[in-house]
């Protein structure tokens, strides 16, 4: 129970950060990869893709193809309208949420 | 440099072998659309910041795993989650045997082996309850559904008949006997062929539903029922 309490804290928001920055605009995996870890949110692009097929199995994001300037096609990531309605959901419960755990928290402190 | 980007991609596909094949391949396919995009200096850069091909195959395991909250925390770092801890009713090849049983029992053993296959479906944790619901139900509301027709068809068939014979006492100009039979029979028939072809689809849908997951968390986690309580 000493396990990294910041790695399941993680675990816990990581998906509705990831609606959160596709809500601005869809995103393709290595920039959602970056974004990601540069805020300390995921380890790496390994993590990434299970938790993007979780998203997608939920019916919150889909994808689309579109070719990028310099060559390849590109996986874009956007939200679904069911995923547009569950970061409105996540964000009605998480002001409370946070203020209540640091109630909590600060209640306890010696 | 160009064969910088093959030698890593080939690195990460060797790496990926245990990961899931729908995960390992939007993995492989996210990486080489990044390097490809790349000139050769950059690409060389990204390779390292994408750092240990087999550290990004250790950490898709875990991200897809289902880490119970007793597992020690120190076991973490050399664990690789391996198919053989999986439990049987947690496993894909359970998940398969149970959506081909749910298609093809039937045709084994007539009815019971289609029971066998929702027993085997329900047990099975590769799918959402919506979905095991989906398979088992469509096939009996659509069985249900044109034994009903049928009927209505049935009873008309009836009235129609009662009708006639207590006419004014004239015969009925057609009075044959095959009608109300192939009006019957044709239903029949029917409502066998559609559940004959829909059962073995459920059982399909639900393997095509399965792609990509893995054994150890089929469901997506949500955070939002906890949140909603504790914030209350």
């Amino acid at each position: 129970m000493t396990a990294d309490v910041g790695a399941q804290m993680r675990k816990g928001v990581v998906e509705y950060c990831v609606l959160g920055l596709l809500a601005r605009e869809p995103m393709y995996g290595w920039q959602l990869a970056d974004a990601l870890t540069e805020s300390g949110l995921i380890a790496s692009i390994g993590t990434l893709y299970p938790l993007l097929g979780r998203l997608r199995d939920n019916g919150w994001v889909t994808t689309f193809d579109q070719p990028s300037d310099s060559g390849p096609v590109r996986r874009y990531y956007r939200l679904t309208d069911a995923g547009v309605a569950q970061l409105a959901l996540f964000r009605t419960q998480w002001r409370p949420f946070a203020l209540t755990v640091s109630r909590l928290v600060g209640e306890e402190a010696p | 440099m160009m064969t910088a980007t093959a030698d890593y991609l080939a690195r990460l596909e060797v790496a990926l072998r245990d990961v899931p094949h729908g995960i390992a391949a939007e993995i492989r396919a996210g990486v080489a659309e990044e390097l490809r995009s790349l000139e050769p200096d950059a690409a060389e850069a990204r390779i390292a910041q994408l750092g240990d091909p087999a550290v990004i195959a250790r950490e898709a395991l875990d991200a897809g795993g289902y880490a119970p909250p007793a597992a020690p925390a120190a076991a973490r770092p050399d664990t690789v989650v391996s198919p053989g801890s999986v439990p049987v009713a947690r496993s894909r090849g359970f998940a398969i045997a149970a959506a081909l049983t749910l298609s093809f029992g039937g045709y084994l053993v007539p009815v019971v082996g289609w029971f066998v296959g929702v027993a085997l479906v329900l047990l099975s944790s590769m799918w959402r309850t919506w979905e095991k619901l989906v398979a088992i139900l469509v096939p009996v509301v659509l069985f249900g559904g044109l034994m009903l027709f049928s009927f209505a068809a049935f009873t008309t068939t009836g009235a129609v008949e009662v009708h006639e014979a207590s006419g004014t006492g004239t015969p009925p100009e057609v009075e044959n006997p095959l009608v109300p039979d192939l009006l019957l029979a044709g239903p029949h028939f029917l409502i066998i062929i559609a559940v004959a072809v829909v059962i073995p689809l459920s059982g399909l849908w639900l393997l095509w539903r399965m792609r990509g997951r893995t054994p150890q968390e089929p469901f997506p986690r949500t955070v939002s029922r906890p949140l909603g309580e504790e914030a209350s």
